[in-house]
């Protein structure tokens, strides 16, 4: 989601400046992010049904 | 069950955030790229916003069936807002760039006004989203105020939610002429930006003066740790004592 933003702010900001290779720059940066989102999305709940003795360490569980 | 918070929601809401970024990329594309980017990005608010809405059920069930989240974790409360405000952004956004793209391209040939039915219907899915954020808003601003809660790096976890709540309410006020969301758009904003000054004064305090890296998970573990130490510890004598 960070690299989301990044992304969003080099359309925002470095597009109007530097025009075309920043819109690429962004486009190609965008097809990674998808890449990470989605496999968190598919990954994370299938861990959850799988392993269900393993309490799921993070900040905020 | 007890077990189970609004953090679930965290790795599913990045595919909502990425296909929002996605209307956003799109808007600086040339039309055969952006065309692709926003259909992919359309998949991917399918594959975010329903698993997360099968995610709040759970939430709902857990919250009405077990308890609150305990105080350290009470935040999290808040992470509803995430996936809603976002994916009402990412409608309008989307919708906003099929205008455009649809209008130009005959991507769907016997619909000659597709764009501008992907245009309606997103400001109207925005619409019903946002609704129900403000249902978790309720039930997460109800919930903060049952106890006091102490600092802790949780606290970050109010500044995504409510910022993307406030973006989906400026995007209305951007695509409507409504001085109704300009007004209630810019009041969430402010919030916004007051939150992220007082948790980032929070943090930057609870760094120099006190124990930041927190987390109640690891507080259980290292108790259970030094648990089983001792448990460890007296076996160990009782054998040399043998």
């Amino acid at each position: 989601m960070g690299l989301a933003t990044i992304i969003n702010m080099i359309v925002f900001v470095c597009v109007p400046v530097w025009g075309n290779w920043a819109a690429q720059l962004a486009w190609a940066l965008w097809w990674v992010d998808i890449a990470l989102a989605l496999s968190t999305n598919v990954y994370l709940p299938f861990l959850i049904m799988y392993n269900h003795e393993v309490q799921h360490p993070s900040y905020l569980f | 069950m007890s077990t189970m918070t609004a953090t679930w929601l965290l790795p599913i809401v990045a595919t909502i955030v990425a296909s929002a970024s996605g209307a956003i990329v799109a808007s600086a594309l040339p039309l055969d790229h952006a065309l692709i980017t926003m259909i992919v990005s359309y998949i991917l608010l399918g594959c975010g916003l329903p698993t997360a809405m099968v995610t709040l059920v759970l939430y709902f069930q857990r919250l009405t069936m077990d308890a609150l989240p305990p105080r350290e974790v009470i935040v999290s409360v808040f992470l509803p807002l995430g996936p809603l405000g976002q994916g009402s952004f990412a409608s309008m956004q989307l919708g906003a760039q099929a205008l455009r793209i649809l209008g130009a391209v005959d991507t769907i040939p016997k619909a000659p006004l597709a764009g501008q039915i992907f245009y309606v219907v997103g400001i109207m899915v925005a619409f019903i989203l946002w609704g129900f954020g403000l249902v978790w808003l309720f039930f997460a601003v109800a919930s903060i105020t049952r106890s006091k809660f102490p600092f802790n790096l949780g606290w970050w976890g109010f500044t995504f939610p409510l910022g993307v709540f406030a973006t989906a309410a400026d995007t209305f006020a951007t695509e409507l002429p409504s001085a109704f969301f300009k007004v209630l758009g810019t009041i969430l904003s402010l919030v916004v930006v007051i939150l992220w000054l007082v948790v980032s004064y929070g943090t930057i305090h609870q760094a120099f003066f006190g124990n930041l890296i927190f987390s109640p998970c690891v507080t259980q573990w290292e108790a259970k740790r030094a648990d089983d130490m001792d448990d460890k510890s007296t076996r160990d004598n009782s054998n040399h004592a043998l």
